[in-house]
């Protein structure tokens, strides 16, 4: 999308998994671009590929059942799909690093944390055991943990849900990464700790400069957070726009229909209905034609079950969409 | 109105450790009150919105309504009689009237039924029906929560999440009860799919009648599907009013930082948050006084040596909070003159 | 645009091709312990002679095309034993496997769903389960005597914990599960619920089960023997059969090597078929359509 150099772009992303049923195609031409410094978020609901999206360019795609079929990922110039796994390791924590929806089993258990901190950090940098833990610390006290001398030596077990987010955060800004990507990252979490971890991911952003690549299923935290917004249905892009643009006039209706569906704060009037999007999420095992969004769609005309709309770019703002009709989509209530 | 359930003062203790090895150890049995002294109401065709954070105790106030758990103290009256102590057996005429529905539609139908012979259960346990007039009855309850009558003889794994959930609902209405427990019923749901899974809820309240106990985190969906809300933080409700009293001018200070908290996805919402600091703490050793105390930011000394009741502030809305106001949460700490002209 | 977004199928194979593909396990151990099976069903067709009748003239004959095994000590058929053989430690392994699951899964429920019966049975399978299985059966067998019937019951009183133990994690586990407590509040009665939500869904991990109490059984019945506390002599066991030509192994290897054999080929085809079974009732495997 950008003319100018992105940090990362991924082009025409195929991802596939083979199932006892057939071949199933994850995502299916994805592409995207981060700048450096920005925040994207990819919105999906479950199933729609938009952690197999992230998990690509980490190259953490278990082969077999997984692979990746087609397209190139392009990071500080560098083409991660070919690199060689020795390479992609130093790349893998230290430049692009991952937290991930479930805090607590997402650290060892029978690690103390400064252990884990040291170890993530000594796997790329080359500090001494002492210099690695005073790093940790450090790290610690820019999560703004309370009492960070005695977390060091706690086991996650001790640590409540939204501390071990915290911890993840800082083994994940360790190395200073270029990229966060941040997997439902507040998901798990209660919504007055979500607050808080949102809070300091916006801080650590601001302060650090990393880019951050957020997966979610929540557009209120997509309005907090994000810069720009990807909206992916069935492991296809159907929507990209700037978040203000996107959350106010969206071109396709299916991200109308996700907004129109959620109910919102401060919304008293009890008689509303809220918009229901017909039907379920489509089985990717059966071939899609025309539009995968079709069947659930109440703007569907003939060609949408037989063509599949092009990604069309909407006026001078970087907004595209995927949308035969995108032009009559509505405003949100 | 009439009340249909009751709760006055419920409390469940849950006793942990205090087994043989903990004693050689010399480790005493901990008391967690997960629930401690909860009262509320719910009329006849009423939905009440019961919210909190995770470990505030309201799938315990569920589960003990239920009787799935056996209340430590406390009364439970469903339409005026008390089930909170009455023996199992006495209790089964009267779960007719109070069914459930569970957060998580793959495991609340056993894989090895179909999904009819799982709402039939309820109806054929009291004998509502039989045979072909059972079958009719399916077919109209498959039909009544958007299911095809064919599709009765299939078996769970047959169907999405959100079927799942409404096959759920199906099962919870058949013997038509005057209450249903919702213990966070469209959480473990898509966006799109939970829209249609609340409309449901709402239509067939007003069809049938029946008053929902409607227990979730997620505070926008309790605002959209309930009449009145009760927030409960650490075994405690803090404060219960009517929907648009709670939502428009909450009082506790608990109540606005959780309604601040959450994200909206309005880009132009002001958005004035109040952060709470630090964790909730273990209901095994609660702070002293008031229990929000310890991560409230309008606390005085008075809250750590006396529990605020919960009172009545204006008509219907409930608070228990000695600093009790609404409007903007003001954290310089109020004057002695706010206190007595409170 | 749409080019690439088509799914390729693979054609859909069903029955014994499809298991094989997926679970190669089960039919092998399936086959191997089919084998075993018909052996001891059809002994005495499968051109065997009288397994007990003693020739000295054919004493430690070698294996050869008149006595496809050799001979024993005594000039039995050492074939014709092996084959005869297969009957107890089929009949072994199946009254064990169904005794220890009858009686195991009697005390796991109850200790899975009444909490003082919990606390006293519990304590005494633990107890039955610090003695060695071995142990425990010898001790139980010079109690009563040695027959086939109290080699069975001692062996399934020795696997009874075992089983109790796992019936009672899984009663532990489906009492929490959310579809069993809208039973409860659904006004079932207990016995109905143990009947349709509890014990249908313990049978597939107590079917794998089975088959390594099988396998274990088969095995410790060999052991019984070969030491003199099982089978009686005049019944041929592979235990015994080997008990008795350990003695000359160093002239008659073969007294020894076929029955061993047939017993190595029994319990692994049945421990195929539990790890088989185990890998289709695993729920990681099963796929959520």
């Amino acid at each position: 999308m950008n003319d100018k150099q992105a940090l990362l772009s991924v082009d025409n992303l195929t991802v596939t998994f083979r199932t006892d049923h057939g071949v199933v195609p994850a995502v299916c031409e994805f592409s995207y671009a981060l700048d450096a410094g920005e925040t994207l978020a990819i919105v999906g609901e479950s199933g729609s590929g938009k952690s197999v999206g992230a998990l690509a360019l980490m190259r953490l795609i278990h082969d077999p059942p997984g692979r990746i079929s087609e397209g190139s990922i392009q990071f500080d110039g560098r083409s991660l799909l070919s690199l060689p796994e020795g390479e992609m390791q130093k790349i893998r924590g230290n430049e692009i690093a991952m937290i991930f929806q479930e805090p607590m089993t997402s650290l060892n258990p029978v690690l103390t944390i400064a252990e884990q901190i040291v170890e993530a950090v000594q796997l790329h940098q080359n500090l001494t055991k002492k210099s690695a833990r005073a790093r940790a610390l450090e790290m610690l006290q820019l999560v703004q943990i309370s009492e960070p001398e005695q977390r060091l030596d706690q086991y996650p077990h001790e640590l409540s849900g939204g501390m071990c987010q915290r911890v993840m955060i800082a083994m994940a800004m360790a190395c200073t990464p270029s990229i966060l990507i941040a997997d439902e990252p507040t998901t798990a979490l209660d919504v007055t700790i979500q607050a808080q971890i949102l809070d300091l991911m916006r801080d650590l952003k601001a302060r650090l400069g990393t880019a951050i690549l957020l997966i979610t299923h929540d557009l209120g935290v997509v309005a907090e957070m994000a810069d720009r917004v990807l909206v992916i249905y069935a492991g296809r892009k159907v929507e990209e726009a700037p978040v203000r643009e996107l959350l106010r006039s969206p071109r396709h209706p299916y991200t109308l229909g996700l907004l129109g569906a959620m109910p919102r704060l401060g919304d008293t009037s009890t008689d509303k209905r809220l918009t229901e999007i017909p039907g379920s999420v489509p089985s990717l095992l059966e071939p899609i034609t025309g539009c995968a969004f079709a069947p659930r769609c109440t703007m569907a005309v003939e060609r949408c079950h037989v063509e599949a709309p092009p990604l069309e770019r909407h006026g001078d703002a970087e907004h595209v969409a995927a949308c035969w009709r995108s032009d009559e989509v509505g405003t949100v209530r | 109105m009439t009340a249909v359930l009751t709760v006055e003062d419920l409390a469940k203790h849950f006793i942990v450790g205090g087994g043989v090895v903990d004693r050689v150890f010399g480790k005493k049995a901990q008391v967690v009150r997960a629930v401690d002294g909860v009262s509320f109401g719910i009329a006849e065709g009423e939905t009440l919105g019961l919210v909190g954070e995770s470990g505030c105790g309201k799938s315990t106030v569920g589960r003990s309504i239920l009787r799935l758990l056996d209340p430590t103290r406390g009364k439970v009256e469903l339409d005026g009689q008390d089930i909170s102590r009455t023996s199992r057996r006495a209790l089964r005429p009267l779960r007719q009237y109070l069914q459930v529905v569970f957060q998580d539609p793959f495991s609340s139908l056993n894989p090895r039924r179909t999904v009819g012979q799982s709402v039939a259960e309820p109806i054929a346990n009291y004998g509502l029906a039989k045979d072909a007039a059972l079958r009719t009855q399916l077919e109209d309850l498959f039909k009544r929560v958007g299911l095809r009558a064919d599709q009765i003889d299939r078996y769970p794994h047959e169907f999405s999440g959100g079927q799942r959930q409404r096959i759920g609902i199906a099962r919870a209405l058949g013997t038509r009860p005057k209450l249903i427990v919702l213990d966070e019923p469209v959480s473990a749901l898509d966006v799109s799919v939970q829209a249609q899974v609340i409309n449901l809820l709402v239509d067939l309240q007003q069809e049938f009648g029946v008053a929902y106990l409607f227990i979730a985190h997620d505070l926008a969906v309790v605002e959209h599907i309930s009449a009145r809300v009760a927030v409960m933080y650490l075994g405690k409700i803090v404060e219960i009013a009517d929907k648009k009293s709670l939502f428009e001018s909450p009082r506790h200070p608990y109540t606005k930082a959780l309604l601040s908290a959450v994200p909206s996805a309005d880009p132009d919402a002001a958005s004035q948050r109040i952060v709470l600091q630090g964790d909730i703490p273990s209901p095994t050793n609660p702070p002293s006084g008031c229990r929000f105390r310890s991560r409230c930011p309008i606390a005085q000394a008075i809250c750590a040596s006396e529990e605020p009741p919960l009172t009545t502030q204006a008509t219907g809305h409930k608070t228990a909070c000695h600093f009790a106001q609404s409007g903007p949460l003001v954290t310089s700490p109020p004057t002695a003159a706010d206190q007595i002209g409170r | 645009m749409s080019a690439v977004a088509t799914t390729i199928p693979i054609p859909e194979v069903r029955g014994v091709l499809r298991l094989w593909r997926r679970h190669p396990n089960v039919i092998i151990g399936a086959a191997m312990l089919a084998i075993a099976v018909i052996a001891a069903v059809a002994a005495p067709w499968l051109g065997t002679v009288d397994p007990q009748m003693i020739a000295p003239f054919n004493r430690l004959e070698t294996p050869g095309a008149e006595f496809w095994f050799g001979g024993d000590l005594v000039g039995r058929d050492v074939y014709s034993r092996t084959v005869y053989g297969a009957r107890v430690s089929l009949a072994v392994g199946l009254g064990v496997a169904i005794g220890g699951i009858l009686f195991g899964l009697i005390v796991g429920l109850l200790s899975g769903f009444v909490r003082w019966v919990d606390q006293v049975l519990m304590r005494v399978m633990d107890g039955l389960m610090a003695i060695p299985s071995i142990l425990l059966a010898v001790a139980l067998i010079s109690l009563t005597g040695a027959s086939l019937q109290n080699v069975i019951i001692a062996i399934s009183i020795a696997e009874v914990p075992r089983v109790a133990r796992l019936v009672r994690s899984v009663v532990l586990s489906l009492k929490e599960q959310p579809y069993v407590e809208a039973a409860i509040t659904s006004g079932t009665p207990f016995v109905l619920i143990l009947l349709r939500h509890v014990l249908p869904n313990t049978l597939a991990p107590l079917l794998v089960q089975g088959t390594y109490i099988f396998a274990s059984a088969v095995l410790t019945e060999a052991i019984l023997s070969f030491i003199g506390a099982g089978t009686p002599p005049s019944t041929p066991s592979w235990g015994n059969i080997i008990a008795e030509g350990r003695t000359v192994f160093s002239i008659a290897p073969h007294i020894v090597l076929f029955p061993g054999l047939a017993l190595s080929f029994t319990v692994l085809g049945v421990n195929l078929l539990g790890d088989g079974l185990r890998d289709i009732f695993d729920p990681r495997y099963v796929s959520r359509t």
